[in-house]
């Protein structure tokens, strides 16, 4: 049986992609404020969905103040739908 | 042996709501914060016409004809500001890139998301715009200066209005949706039209004196806005609190397992 992927299998990183599943995109100040974790462990989540290419990032500036805000992109999309797909078949097959 | 599927986890449920609630959140906060835009900038072009109508009235009945048509040309140009702001506005891509910007200066604690947009806009959402303005021209416009020059009775200006305005912001709604606008923002036609058929079965919602009469449309206008744009506001609020309730990572320290 495959395992799920281990990107996605991740307590902060599937919160983190199921967030920015709902919006167009959120800010690094909103992740960390709605997920309630530090700004090293949320920093190293999205370098690492970044790296799969499932996050995209947009850096800018408001004023003088640096801005990030990330998106999910299509191959995200796809990588989370496949996810729960997958769960789903394990929890239909589970107990044969 | 039986064979039967595991029954579902409630916490992958709740994970599974995070995007449903992420997006009501988005939606709603986006379209208070355009509401309320939208109210201030409708709220001073409906004040300046109303001055320069009441204005021009008075003017025409002082028999001075030069500043009749001094308050007719800046009618025009207050219009014109109007349609132009009505089109920016509505334009899903001019829309985004200015609400957006105003996003960015309101300061937001829990930091800023902005919803998904579902579809590209159209050529049918561009006819949206188009029709709205055509009735914002040719309703309520009309309606403020027949009856300030006393065509139709203060009472019933509203619900006249009510023929045009209401069409005007369900097309509004329509052509500002494919920017992931919330459906919210239909209270505020809704809202116009209750209040217009409580007018006209002689049962207002409320009572106003004198001169505040004949502006009854810009107040239950202006009102029944800013209402739902705080009904909106704390509506979003709400969705927040359920995303960060479904969203928090419930491992202890709040560190991850990491894969």
């Amino acid at each position: 049986m495959e395992n799920p992927d281990p990107i996605i299998h991740d307590a902060s990183r599937l919160r983190i992609v199921m967030v920015l599943s709902g919006a167009g995109t959120a800010d690094f100040n909103f992740l960390r404020s709605t997920l309630q974790i530090t700004n090293g462990n949320l920093s190293s989540h999205m370098s690492r969905l970044e790296s799969a290419g499932y996050v995209a990032v947009e850096k800018s500036f408001r004023g003088k103040v640096p801005h990030t805000a990330y998106r999910l992109t299509k191959a995200g999309r796809k990588a989370v739908a496949e996810y729960w797909a997958m769960m789903d078949a394990i929890r239909g097959g589970a107990g044969k | 042996m039986t064979s039967r599927p595991l029954q579902p986890d409630p916490a992958e449920n709740d994970l599974r709501q995070i995007p449903v609630w992420m997006g009501k959140y988005a939606s709603a906060r986006k379209a208070a914060l355009g509401m309320i835009l939208w109210y201030g900038f409708y709220l001073f072009f409906c004040a300046a016409m109303a001055g320069l109508i009441y204005a021009g009235g008075f003017a025409r009945r002082g028999g001075h004809t030069s500043l009749v048509y001094l308050c007719v040309a800046g009618l025009v140009l207050v219009v014109a500001g109007l349609i132009c702001f009505v089109i920016c506005f509505s334009i899903p891509s001019w829309n985004t890139r200015f609400l957006t910007w105003l996003i960015g200066k309101i300061p937001a604690s829990e930091g800023e998301a902005t919803p998904a947009c579902p579809a590209v806009a159209t050529q049918l959402n561009r006819w949206y715009v188009w029709s709205g303005v055509a009735l914002l021209i040719g309703g309520i416009q009309v309606d403020l200066i027949l009856g300030f020059l006393g065509y139709i009775t203060p009472k019933y200006m509203q619900p006249v209005s009510a023929l045009t305005t209401v069409p005007f912001l369900v097309l509004v709604y329509f052509a500002v949706r494919p920017s992931g606008a919330s459906a919210l923002i239909l209270l505020w036609p809704l809202l116009y039209t209750v209040h217009a058929i409580l007018i006209v079965c002689d049962v207002p919602p409320f009572a106003l004196p004198g001169f505040w009469q004949s502006n009854a449309i810009l107040i239950s206008t202006a009102g029944y806005g800013l209402l739902m744009a705080v009904f909106m506001l704390i509506y979003s609020r709400f969705a927040l609190r359920r995303v960060r309730r479904l969203a928090r990572v419930q491992s202890p320290g709040g560190s991850s397992l990491e894969g």
